[in-house]
């Protein structure tokens, strides 16, 4: 088979459906290649079109094509009108994967659907209008048009069946499930950690990731800690995040232990993860939830809101607060500094649980789904 | 019936009584009257005062105090007369106070509030002849000794008035929607005064009417008089400033006048020199008068720029809201207002409602524009003028109008009104081209800059102006789109498609930010749950790619049968279809006002409207509000207007009461009032 990967968001700063799509297209590759498949990689994508496409995702083989990579925004746009109208795609692909959002117009070819979360119509105030109108165009465009789904979590899936009840009972369309993993390669052993190690939060600062409870929490968990090990803020400036900015400089001015290294590139993060102590991740909502599972494969504990896909990733392994009590998570902070056993113990189990996902895992699924349609 | 005098009473029963004893005596047997007392929670002895009272006394009782605004409001919405006589309790009317207040409405039709004067009950002196702006717009008594008071004229014209004892047409004060309740017992009179004033009345002072006031002995002004004051001038200010700075130049030369008549005959007879410098100075003054006089009263040129009309629907609820404003503005002001216009040739039959005989066509053609004049039947070639001239100059412009926000004709001596319908490309960028968005925003700030007067279809409008371009609210006005009248009352034939059973319905364009991918996903969970019961979902607008991507979705969904997109839709087959819509959907993510709103009170059809920008200010509580961006809470609405007779009649009923406060009339007359002192270079 000959299948077209969409590429597009991993050209601008990276977060998670761009991880998500980077790490999979790594993955169908290392797993299609062996079995005869090839693929083209699309730099820019329906209406994604990148200013400067050049950053995103490269594999260097003769079986991977980037026909897209080196096109201006002006062409790149007419390029996508002439595919709409009836050109076709330029390896001419049996089956093109959607990774962000977009469902264009391919009249000659299969297009497969990614559905991260459904947020913009779940919860509408945690999404910005530019991410509204585009997703919510897009995701009806997809109906019409995709000849599959992928689903990164039973919870999306869950949540498209409240809001599109009974859609694929009346339009039997093959779907599956396709969960994301960890991209950094696990750890053999869960390592003790020093008493310096940080407690971690990872996700770009917007108002869905609840920075405000872990800085809460950490307040409360100063007053009480014997350690008072330092919170690791990780992530870019999103949107709405000037409150949060004057409450870390705030924190800063007045000596506390917390450090905003802002967006952390890639091995500096997989370095972040070893020497943290355990990952805080308090969001409102999430599709899927990559830095748990990245957390998990560094063997460290995780202590995550109980909301969206959390549960589901985490499994037993996380423990589990409401994102909106901050005293609660500053509780479930404490008990794994203070009782000897606690950490080490869910520290295993997290490195047991990111067993559970992987992305040849994920990738030879997807193959095989895209095989059958 | 001709006047309800209206009193709001709290205690001080004594001089209630000598108030309603001095009414009982100096009103004429001639006039029908009722007497409307609103006791606002009395504690002393008025209650059973109140019990004992017969017709022509009405009786309202509130349970606590209201305030004079509510009290007021309360009075006037049960009164009968032609004309409100607002009174306080604490007057002592004098024989022959009424007369000439009734005088002056008949000798000036556009009065607005007629005050009188007041003297201080003890000591004589006169407590207010009209209200003035004082210390940068503060509004204060007007006073001065009563003889000279009267000798400046029977009746003459004040930006304001106490309404402590004043006649108002009680049409108007209802339309106007009385005192505004946001006050508490001070500066209620002198906002609607002012708010008469933007409705293009005037305000007068009847001299010849003259009432004794105990003044000030109503406890509880002064706790509240900064509140208040900061409510005023919030709205007001630099307006009474520039009215202030006005007036003082009026009451200069009228005192000047007067002080000549007095001191300086005798004494230029006596000294037989210094008059010829004096006459020639007054002559100087009064032939300026004649001029301003002249300028205030002569005919208007209004340079109208619609280049950007289309045929059809493509431009939206603009072109029916801009035709239809021209169309009254030129009928209320057809002796005073000509119309140049600026349009596409292919424009010239819709045009016709709006060109009376002796206004101009203005059409481009090949870089230039060939002028028409309108004769009463047919028309008159004019000749052309070169678009690479000064053409506001070359056609004589006195003012001119870009409802289309910012015009090519716009010139740095040539006063401008400009109409703002929205600031789309700021609250909701997303939903416009990146081009757009840098188009709009700097044509923005240059028209900030340079407009002299900006239209704005709401307060929403008004704020959003200010806050992202720095506008001045004295610098704006706002005009209700009240174009509901041009659909015919009873519809023609529905459209081909329509259907016969009540439907939700949704006309809008399909622009992103009317957010018809909501209302999709939102009308599928309403219908799935409703199956064989559910209403159908009409919408119609201007067809283009955006209608057929819509009908495109709407098939991925499976809604094909229940979902209906008729495209543009004339006026008769419109009314059709307003008659038989079983509710308004209209989910909007961004408006700067709202026409279907009022359409859909017109009809009778209750409304769901989305809960952000100007719609909550336009449709008050004529709706159920809901958060536009959230399909399972706007479907939850749908099902429960569907199902609810009694939801769906309050929500009638209440569109009914809230249709009232939009008057073409008002509102086009607030434009033409405004375009009128732009050219006059007048405080408006």
């Amino acid at each position: 088979m000959k299948i077209g990967l969409d590429v597009s968001q991993t050209c601008a700063e990276r977060a998670g459906c761009a991880w998500y799509a980077d790490a999979l297209t790594r993955a169908l590759v290392a797993e299609g290649l062996p079995r005869g498949h090839t693929f083209e990689l699309y730099h820019h994508f329906g209406e994604w079109i990148n200013a400067d496409p050049r950053r995103g995702t490269m594999i260097d083989d003769p079986r991977v094509t980037t026909p897209l990579r080196a096109m201006k925004p002006a062409d790149a746009r007419k390029f996508w009108h002439d595919v709409a109208t009836g050109e076709p795609l330029p390896g001419k692909p049996d089956v093109v994967l959607s990774f962000n959002f977009h469902a264009p117009k391919l009249p000659h070819t299969k297009l497969v659907y990614t559905v991260h979360d459904l947020a913009f119509w779940m919860h509408p105030e945690f999404a910005t209008d530019e991410t509204r109108l585009v997703c919510q165009r897009e995701l009806l465009q997809a109906l019409a048009r995709a000849a599959g789904f992928m689903f990164v979590s039973q919870h999306t899936r869950n949540e498209f069946e409240q809001i599109l009840p009974a859609w694929f009972r009346l339009n039997p369309r093959p779907h599956l499930l396709a969960p994301g993993a960890s991209r950094f390669p696990a750890a053999e052993v869960a390592r003790a950690k020093p008493d310096s190690a940080p407690w971690l939060v990872v996700g770009s600062l917007e108002p869905r990731k609840n920075h405000a409870a872990a800085l809460d929490a950490y307040e409360i968990y100063l007053a009480h800690s014997g350690l008072r090990r330092p919170l690791v803020l990780a992530g870019g400036a999103g949107w709405k995040s000037a409150e949060l900015h004057a409450r870390l400089d705030d924190f800063k001015a007045r000596g506390l232990p917390v450090r905003y290294p802002g967006y952390v590139p890639d091995p500096e993060l997989a370095a972040l993860y070893a020497s943290s102590y355990a990952l805080i991740a308090p969001s409102w909502h999430e599709g899927f939830g990559l830095p748990l599972v990245e957390a998990m494969a560094a063997g460290l504990p995780v202590l995550a809101s109980e909301r969206a896909s959390l549960p589901e990733v985490g499994g037993s392994a996380a423990i589990y607060f409401p994102p909106e009590s901050p005293a609660a998570l500053a509780d479930a902070m404490l008990s794994l500094e203070n009782e000897p056993a606690a950490c080490p113990a869910r520290a295993a189990a997290s490195l047991d649980r990111s067993h559970a996902f992987s992305w040849a895992g994920t990738a030879k699924s997807v193959l095989e789904f895209a095989g059958r349609l | 019936m001709q006047v309800s005098f209206i009193l709001p009473l709290y205690n001080q029963l004594a001089l209630t009584r000598a108030c309603l004893a001095s009414l009982r005596a100096t009103v004429p047997a001639t006039v029908t009257h009722e007497i409307i007392l609103v006791d606002n929670g009395s504690t002393d002895e008025t209650r059973e005062f109140l019990r004992e009272l017969a017709p022509p006394h009405v009786i309202l009782l509130n349970d606590r105090n209201l305030g004079y605004a509510a009290a007021n409001n309360r009075a006037a919405r049960i009164a009968h007369g032609e004309f409100l006589a607002l009174l306080n309790n604490d007057l002592v009317l004098e024989p022959g106070w009424l007369e000439p207040l009734l005088t002056a409405f008949a000798a000036h039709p556009r009065a607005g509030l007629v005050g009188n004067i007041q003297l201080h009950a003890t000591t004589g002196a006169v407590d207010h002849a009209g209200v003035v702006f004082r210390d940068g717009g503060y509004p204060v008594h007007h006073r001065g000794e009563l003889a000279e008071l009267q000798a400046a004229g029977g009746i003459v014209e004040f930006p304001a008035v106490t309404a402590a004892c004043c006649l108002v047409r009680r049409e108007w004060f209802l339309r106007a929607g009385g005192f505004d309740e946001g006050y508490f017992n001070g500066f209620e009179d002198t906002d609607l005064c002012l708010r008469a004033r933007d409705d293009g009345l005037v305000n007068l002072v009847a001299t010849g009417s003259v009432v004794r006031h105990h003044v000030s002995s109503s406890a509880g002004r002064g706790t509240h008089e900064y509140r208040n004051a900061r409510r005023f001038l919030a709205r007001w200010a630099p307006r009474t400033a520039a009215l202030e700075r006005e007036w003082n130049l009026k009451l200069a030369r009228d005192h000047a006048a007067l002080a000549a008549r007095r001191y300086f005959t005798p004494l230029h007879r006596k000294l037989g020199f210094g008059a010829r410098a004096l006459r020639h100075a007054h002559r100087a003054a009064l032939a300026a008068e004649q001029r301003a006089r002249r300028a205030a009263t002569g005919r208007i040129r209004i340079g109208i720029d619609l280049l950007q009309l289309q045929p059809g629907g493509a431009n939206g609820g603009i072109k029916p809201f801009v035709l239809t404003f021209l169309a009254e503005i030129g009928r209320q002001r057809a002796n005073e207002f000509n119309f140049a216009l600026f349009a596409p040739a292919a424009l010239r039959e819709e045009l016709g409602a709006v060109l009376r005989p002796g206004d101009y066509l203005l059409e481009p053609a090949d870089g230039q524009l060939t002028v028409s004049l309108r004769q009463t039947k047919g028309w008159r070639a004019a000749g052309a003028l070169s678009l690479a001239d000064n053409v506001a100059g070359k056609a004589g412009l006195d003012v001119l109008y870009a409802p289309f926000g910012t015009s090519q004709f716009m010139r740095p001596d040539l006063p401008c009104v400009s109409l703002i319908v929205d600031l789309l490309h700021r609250d909701l960028p997303a939903a416009l081209p990146v081009e757009e968005v840098n188009h709009r925003h700097a044509w923005f700030t240059r028209v900030a800059a340079e407009a002299t007067f900006f239209q704005c279809n709401s307060h929403d409008v008004v704020q959003r102006l200010g806050e992202n371009y720095g506008v001045h609210p004295a610098r704006c006005f706002h005009t209700y789109n009240a174009v509901q009248g041009r659909f015919p009352a009873t519809g023609g034939a529905l459209p081909a498609g329509a259907p016969e059973e009540p439907f939700f319905f949704y006309p809008a364009n399909f622009w992103p930010h009317k957010n018809h991918e909501t209302l999709l996903v939102a009308y599928r969970l309403y219908a799935q749950a409703a199956a064989s019961r559910a209403w159908p979902l009409v919408c119609t607008g201007h067809p283009d790619a955006r209608m057929d991507l819509l009908r495109e979705l709407r098939d991925g969904l499976g809604l094909s049968d229940r979902v209906i997109f008729l495209g543009h839709v004339k006026d008769e087959a419109f009314s059709a279809l307003w008659a038989r819509a079983g509710a308004l959907v209209f989910p909007s993510l961004c408006e700067g006002f709202g026409m279907p709103l009022l359409e859909a009170m017109r009809f009778g059809v209750p409304i769901i409207a989305a809960d952000s920008t100007a719609l909550p200010e336009v449709a008050g509580d004529a709706c159920v509000q809901v958060d536009a961006r959230d399909p399972q809470a706007l479907a939850e609405t749908m099902r429960r207007v569907a199902i609810r007779t009694d939801l769906k009649d309050t929500l009638i009923a209440r569109g009914h009461t809230r249709l009232a406060a939009f008057s073409l009339e008002l509102e086009a007359g607030r434009l033409a009032h405004f375009i009128a002192a732009a050219a006059r270079r007048q405080a408006p």
